[in-house]
């Protein structure tokens, strides 16, 4: 009897489910004979007999940069004991943390929900390793076992990756196969044509299989399961195998048959790095494993460099040109493989194949409950599958794979090789018996239907097009694009937990990111008022669906479209979400780029432009969100900063101003003028006369571009336009100048960078 | 400046409508010496007068003009000539070009002041400003001190 992978992991998951069933009072079945390898790898990672489940506190109060001094003492966080759910709405409630430990009233009310559901599920599905997997993950992400940073799950995971590495493995070598799909913005960024929107979203889909495509080919050719993965999405993977000979071969493989398939596909715009690191075991749960860590992602670098290296001589070999695809640009297909984009519209433009594929399944994408990967191309199936056709390498044979969608879970794919549910997070979809391998796709997919068009019956519910987001949006007709990710990720993956950094706390942390922007942004966006934490500046108190669409929400960042007023909230309701559901760490913040356009630009312009945004915020100094071309820190957007630039300068006068103003900030003095309705005619003087000041003193501040710390220069940013705006303030009606605290405020020097950003803002939700 | 034509209003003389007078001392002549010192007091030309000082005067000084009854017509002439030298030295670069006319501004207050008793505590200022002025620095800030008053006095309701 050869002991296989599966059933090592199995057994480290079913010892994992049994320290949850012991602690809620459940009698699970009985345990196998621990194999040798479970052993070795609980020994590594600390896991003993006594080990018990308990509660868990917030993986990121831990995280502390080095370099940077530390501004306040971070509260001790606990997880609230909630389980993940969709509870019949599409998408699961977020879970701030708590700022005390869980009651044992919350403690015993929790336990009872875990005993019901084992008692449920455990019946018949002691050896359902995916269903185990899920019940793991859906209770067992909010408790901890061992250390009280570190959750069930990822203890649970870490350890079955690590026991089937050692699986034939004398030498103890563990191996980390890292991954990275570049060319990611070429692919997607670069295409013009209608309904790109549409297609957009798709591409960034049909990234996501690719990326789940190679996790299935490392896992299907090393024979490992998929507790092995340690991270997978956004064109990152990372997995853990065995550092022998064969994850070597598997790995160039792989990465070869790969490449010469894109190559082919995409004409090079895509590449995949993958390469591997080998360390010997007893690393992983030592500090020495985060340098293991960057230094797997540091060799992708190299890969990167050295693009289609292997594939050299096909990738400079010339090529005859045609007829380009009207959307990508490709210009080496033949141009009788051209196909209209639009089938519905007349005289829609020429696009090749993936075009056409992905503007279909853009219009399909709405309501996606289920994936099912097959090797048969005679699925039945509504839509039109995805192919994957990867050519044969030296020993390696060739294969073809199918992706096959469905708008129900529950599809009955006779020769389904592995089933993805979207989104889904309940237990009795797990157990369905015609599912071989099912596991939980999550898919930051929100996005709002559009109204059927009346005349146009034939075109499929999709999601809201630009024009209607413009449409949709108050004051001026504009489409809103924002772009965030988080600051410094690198480097809390490398150094953020100093001594603590092994591969379980990597694994909770980079578990926990992906939850964020992956499921719980779309929470947000579907449902605002119930995942918002209490202490949140409001920039409207509406809760209806956003108009907006996620183009790409994973990983670590985010690309989203919508009415642009609407943008702008939800950037604001995500900083402030994640703030708060990070613990409010220092070290742990977003930047975010916003750019505002016509329906009509050109969405690769829209998104260089927003992605620009993004790069000034990044380059001032991080959190902080580019908007209307002007660039400051969230607080200060949001009127709740504590300290501001003038703070320092003004600390050198020797009588300074002694009142901070009522109102700091921008959107205090956005929102005042929006309640005191002032009249059009007032508030286009208005803004006219502070976009004057704004620009006077811009231009004052030109000559200080070398050296902008002179006294000369502050004084000039802080002081030398106020008696302008004086006079702008004695232009507006006397209602708006009886309210003492917006005069004052807007005359104080305190305020003086925001001009240009309030008048912007005031005069877009007036247009 | 276009602006909106509004109904006149007029306050009785001493209601400033300053939110935060720097000082307690209800605008008196003082602000007219406080400024006239500082000025005297700069050693290396205008250039010198600190800006936060500047506006934190004007915004005194301002109101106390329109406490004055002083209406900017009084002063047209004159601001009118700062205007034309403002775009000519835009134009030019060269402070020599304008240097005569710098000086000349002086006799164009003086005769409003003669006028207008209103206008008498712009001219003192000024004046003294004026004398200050060496370089195409020093002319910049002169501007900017005039623009300053000028804008709160018509914050305050001033024409």
């Amino acid at each position: 009897m050869v002991t296989s992978s599966k059933d090592v992991a199995l057994q480290v998951i079913q010892q994992a489910i049994a320290a949850l069933a012991k602690w809620s009072g459940f009698t699970h079945p009985t345990l196998e004979k621990e194999y040798p390898e479970v052993t070795r790898a609980k020994e590594i990672l600390g896991w003993k007999p006594d080990t018990n489940v308990g509660t868990l506190r917030l993986v990121f109060d831990s995280v502390d940069l080095p370099d940077e001094p530390k501004k306040e003492k971070i509260q001790q966080n606990y997880h609230p004991l909630k389980v993940i759910d969709n509870d019949h709405q599409e998408y699961p409630d977020i879970p701030y943390p708590l700022d005390s430990e869980p009651s044992s009233e919350q403690q015993k009310a929790f336990q009872l929900e875990i005993n019901q559901a084992l008692r449920n599920h455990l019946q018949d599905n002691w050896v359902n390793l995916s269903l185990l997997m899920l019940i793991l993950e859906k209770f067992g992400s909010c408790l901890s076992f061992g250390q009280s940073d570190i959750a069930l799950v990822d203890i649970a995971r870490t350890t079955a990756a690590i026991a089937t590495a050692l699986l034939n493995n004398p030498a103890e070598e563990i191996s980390l196969i890292a991954g990275d799909l570049s060319g990611i913005q070429k692919f997607i960024y670069t295409i013009s044509s209608d309904g790109a929107l549409k297609s957009l979203r798709a591409r960034s889909f049909y990234l996501e299989l690719v990326t789940e495509e190679v996790v299935q080919q490392l896992l299907s050719r090393l024979e490992i399961p998929r507790t092995n993965v340690i991270y997978a999405g956004g064109g990152n993977l990372y997995i853990l195998a065995s550092g022998t000979e064969n994850t070597k071969k598997v790995v160039q493989k792989v990465r070869e048959q790969f490449n010469t398939w894109l190559l082919d596909e995409f004409q090079g715009k895509v590449f995949l790095a993958l390469d591997y690191l080998n360390f010997p075991v007893t690393e992983i749960a030592s500090a020495e494993f985060a340098n293991h860590w960057s230094n797997a992602t540091k060799n992708l670098a190299l890969h990167k460099s050295q693009k289609f290296a292997d594939q050299i001589n096909k990738f400079i070999a010339p090529e005859d040109s045609h007829e380009p695809c009207k959307v990508c640009h490709r210009d080496d297909v033949e141009p009788e493989t051209l196909q209209p984009l639009n089938k519905h519209e007349p005289d829609s433009v020429l696009a090749c194949e993936i075009c056409c594929s992905m503007f279909d399944l853009g219009s399909n994408l709405f309501g996606v409950k289920a994936i099912v990967r097959s090797t048969s191309d005679n699925v039945d199936s509504q839509f039109f599958p995805l192919s994957f056709k990867l050519p044969a390498i030296d020993d390696f044979p060739g294969v073809n794979i199918y992706y096959y969608y469905f708008k129900n879970w529950k599809p009955i794919v006779p020769e389904s090789d592995t089933v993805l549910l979207v989104n889904d997070w309940n237990l009795d979809h797990y157990q369905f018996k015609h599912f071989k391998n099912v596991s939980t796709l999550l898919l930051g997919n929100y996005g709002k239907e559009n109204k059927t068009d009346e005349n146009n019956q034939e075109e499929a519910q999709g999601f809201l097009r630009a024009e209607e987001m413009a449409a949709k949006a108050q004051g001026i007709n504009r489409v809103g694009y924002l772009r965030m990710d988080v600051d410094r990720l690198g480097q809390i993956f490398a150094k953020g937990f100093g001594k603590n950094q092994t591969l379980p706390k990597l694994a909770g942390i980079s578990r926990e990111m992906s939850y964020f922007f992956k499921v719980y942004l779309n929470s947000l966006a579907e449902q605002r008022n119930v995942n918002i934490p209490q202490k949140i500046t409001q920039l409207s108190d509406k809760n209806e669906k956003y108009n907006i669409l996620f183009i790409y929400a994973g990983g670590d960042d985010l690309f989203i479209s919508g009415a642009w007023n609407e943008v702008v909230d939800f950037a604001f309701d995500v900083y402030q979400c994640f703030r708060a559901y990070t613990g409010n760490n220092p070290d742990i913040t977003l930047s975010g780029g916003i750019s505002i356009n016509d329906a009509k630009f050109p969405l690769y312009q829209s998104a260089e432009s927003s992605g620009d945004a993004e790069k000034a915020a990044k380059n001032n100094g991080r959190d902080r969100l580019g908007l209307f071309g002007q660039v400051f820190k969230w607080d200060e957007w949001l009127g709740t900063a504590k300290v501001t630039n003038f703070d320092a300068v003004n600390k050198n006068y020797n009588n300074p101003e002694t009142k901070k103003p009522s109102l700091l900030g921008i959107l205090p003095f956005v929102q005042k003028l929006e309640q005191q309705n002032i009249g059009v005619n007032y508030a286009r003087n208005f803004v006219r006369n502070l976009l004057i000041t704004a620009q006077i003193q811009e231009q004052a501040l030109k000559k200080f571009e070398e050296d902008n710390k002179s006294e000369e220069a502050l004084s000039t940013r802080y002081y030398l336009h106020l008696p302008k705006i004086a006079y702008t303030l004695a232009r507006l009606p006397k209602n708006v100048l009886d309210d003492n605290d917006f005069r004052t405020s807007l005359k104080s020097p305190y305020n003086a960078p925001y001009f240009r950003a309030i008048a912007t803002w005031i005069e877009l939700l007036n247009r | 400046m276009p602006e909106q034509i509004k109904p006149k209003q007029s306050y009785p003389p001493g209601n400033s409508r300053t939110s935060n007078p720097q000082t307690n001392t209800s605008t008196t002549q003082n602000i007219v010496e406080d400024i006239i010192k500082t000025i005297n007091d700069l050693t290396d030309g205008l250039k010198t007068y600190p800006i936060r000082n500047l506006v934190k005067h004007a915004e005194e000084f301002g109101p106390y003009l329109k406490q004055q009854r002083l209406e900017t017509n009084q002063v047209r002439k004159f601001l009118d000539a700062v205007n034309r030298l403002k775009a000519d030295l835009a134009e030019t670069g060269d402070f020599a070009k304008i240097e005569t006319e710098v000086v000349l501004l002086k006799p164009k207050l003086a005769y409003a002041a003669a006028r207008q008793r209103a206008a008498k505590p712009l001219g003192e200022v000024m004046s003294a400003a004026i004398d200050k002025v060496h370089s195409k620095e020093d002319f910049e800030r002169l501007v900017q001190l005039i623009e300053s008053i000028i804008a709160y006095h018509k914050a305050e309701g001033g024409k």
